[in-house]
């Protein structure tokens, strides 16, 4: 499919952050205090680091972020086996299993990330929202707008809901009559993982009540990831419009077209 | 009755010596100010304004009377009944055919904030902010449930406007709730929160 991209090309720092900050750690370490400090060090941090994706996996039940996990888990093992290996090579210990398992383990991640598997799929709803809208001057107001609604009964809804989580397309919020999607972009994730956000009003959300009633916010920052002004009513409409068809989709069982209509999009996965 | 009639009737009578002055009124044929002043000890001067305040209303005559000394003024009461009606009918918004026919839709860059409703379909308030720098003040109004909900569907700036009626039939809000909506869209027209194409 080709389109004119409409949204901002996302730092790709974003995305390389954590490995390159990992090997600068790491590299001065090991020239400052030695080999065995250096592996432990980095070793931790990647068993720190696997809290992450265990707060994804938990809050939205992705089994692509297992893998990262249990990477992550292993590349720590390496890294704390590696020093006794270093000075004495009789004590290998369980290195030669946890190495083979940590690269097969990277195959499986690089995959995952390549197919976009383990990136919030915020920017890709956008794009889609974006589509058919035209750029007729900065139009924004900082208010809700009713979109439209879809029939939705309420276990399509826990359906839909496990759907769009599941594969990070968003972040729902589930209330008394509604469920609020937040659009979420790499890297803004963190705060909901860890249940340190628990309001989403300054967000970008779309929700819909069990009246079938889709209701859309963008906010001021989210407007401008868009290159151009694009018309806000048209923009809100169309979002909604995306969700309404997301629903109508995974109501029928047609899930993986939802994923295909994002993959078309062919966005870089890692920035 | 006008309403700033009752008003300045409704002032006179909830002064705490209203009642011993009409006492005074009824049973005298007339009386001066200064008479009434020592019979219910008070200042003359606050007798005089209570007299010229029931006279402007009609209530009492004033008649200039000369004697030896210099001219004075003497009330006569006039009813010995005072109604206090007030039709409330005529704040009711004039011409609301058309004034539902109008089309608006949100002023861009406006100073508003709209506050969300719990329930998630209406707006519960919104803030205007008005002035700049120090002198910036912050004018909050909290809507009705029907108004919140005309609001929550009101156009976007740019977006084709629409009427009135035709946004309240979109929130499905009533023809009973005209009144308030056109209040509500005429104090957001003031503001400059709202414009009229």
């Amino acid at each position: 499919m080709f389109f004119e991209r409409k949204t901002k090309t996302q730092n790709i720092l974003k995305s390389i952050w954590f490995p390159f900050l990992t090997l600068v750690i790491f590299l001065s370490i090991f020239n400052l205090f030695g080999p065995a400090p250096a592996f432990y060090t980095l070793g931790g941090i990647y068993f720190l680091a696997a809290i992450i994706p265990i707060a994804t996996v938990l809050k939205t039940r992705n089994s692509s972020y297992l893998a990262v996990v249990l990477f992550q888990i292993f590349v720590g093992l390496v890294c704390i086996s590696a020093p006794p290996a270093i000075e004495n090579k009789n004590e290998i210990g369980l290195i030669p299993i946890f190495i083979p398992i940590m690269y097969g383990l990277l195959m499986v991640v690089a995959y995952q990330a390549f197919n976009r598997r383990l990136r919030w799929r915020g920017e890709e709803v956008f794009e889609l929202a974006a589509l058919p809208v035209e750029d007729i001057g900065n139009s924004f107001t900082a208010r809700p707008r009713p979109a439209g609604q879809v029939p939705v009964s309420k276990t399509e809804m826990i359906r839909f809901v496990d759907f769009i989580s599941r594969n990070l397309i968003a972040f729902p919020f589930k209330e008394e009559n509604r469920v609020v999607f937040v659009l979420t972009l790499p890297g803004n994730d963190l705060p909901y993982m860890f249940g340190i956000k628990k309001e989403y009003i300054e967000d970008t959300w779309v929700a819909v009540d069990y009246d079938g009633n889709i209701t859309v916010n963008i906010t001021e920052k989210d407007y401008l990831l868009f290159k151009m002004d694009l018309d806000f009513d048209q923009l809100c409409q169309s979002l909604g419009d995306v969700f309404r068809e997301f629903l109508e989709l995974s109501k029928t069982g047609q899930e993986s077209q939802i994923i295909d209509r994002m993959n078309s999009l062919r966005l870089n996965p890692f920035a | 009755m006008s309403f700033k009639t009752a008003a300045r009737l409704g002032a006179i009578l909830s002064k705490d010596y209203a009642e011993d002055f009409f006492k005074l009124l009824v049973n005298y044929q007339d009386i001066s100010s200064s008479e009434a002043a020592s019979r219910l000890s008070l200042h003359i001067r606050t007798a005089q304004d209570f007299l010229d305040s029931l006279a402007e209303l009609g209530i009492v005559e004033k008649t200039e009377v000369f004697e030896k000394k210099r001219p004075y003024f003497r009330f006569t009461l006039l009813k010995s009944m005072i109604s206090l009606e007030v039709d409330l009918s005529e704040f009711e918004k004039e011409n609301p055919g058309e004034g539902l026919a109008r089309l608006i839709r949100e002023k861009k860059e406006n100073e508003a904030n709209f506050s969300v409703a719990r329930t998630g379909d209406g707006f519960s308030g919104v803030t205007i902010r008005e002035g700049e720098g120090r002198e910036r003040q912050e004018h909050k109004i909290s809507l009705t449930t029907p108004q919140g909900k005309f609001l929550f569907h009101l156009p976007f700036p740019k977006a084709r406007p629409l009427s009135v009626a035709d946004i309240m039939e979109k929130a499905n809000v009533g023809s009973d709730y005209s009144a308030e909506i056109q209040d509500i869209v005429d104090e957001l027209i003031r503001l400059d929160v709202i414009e009229v194409l």
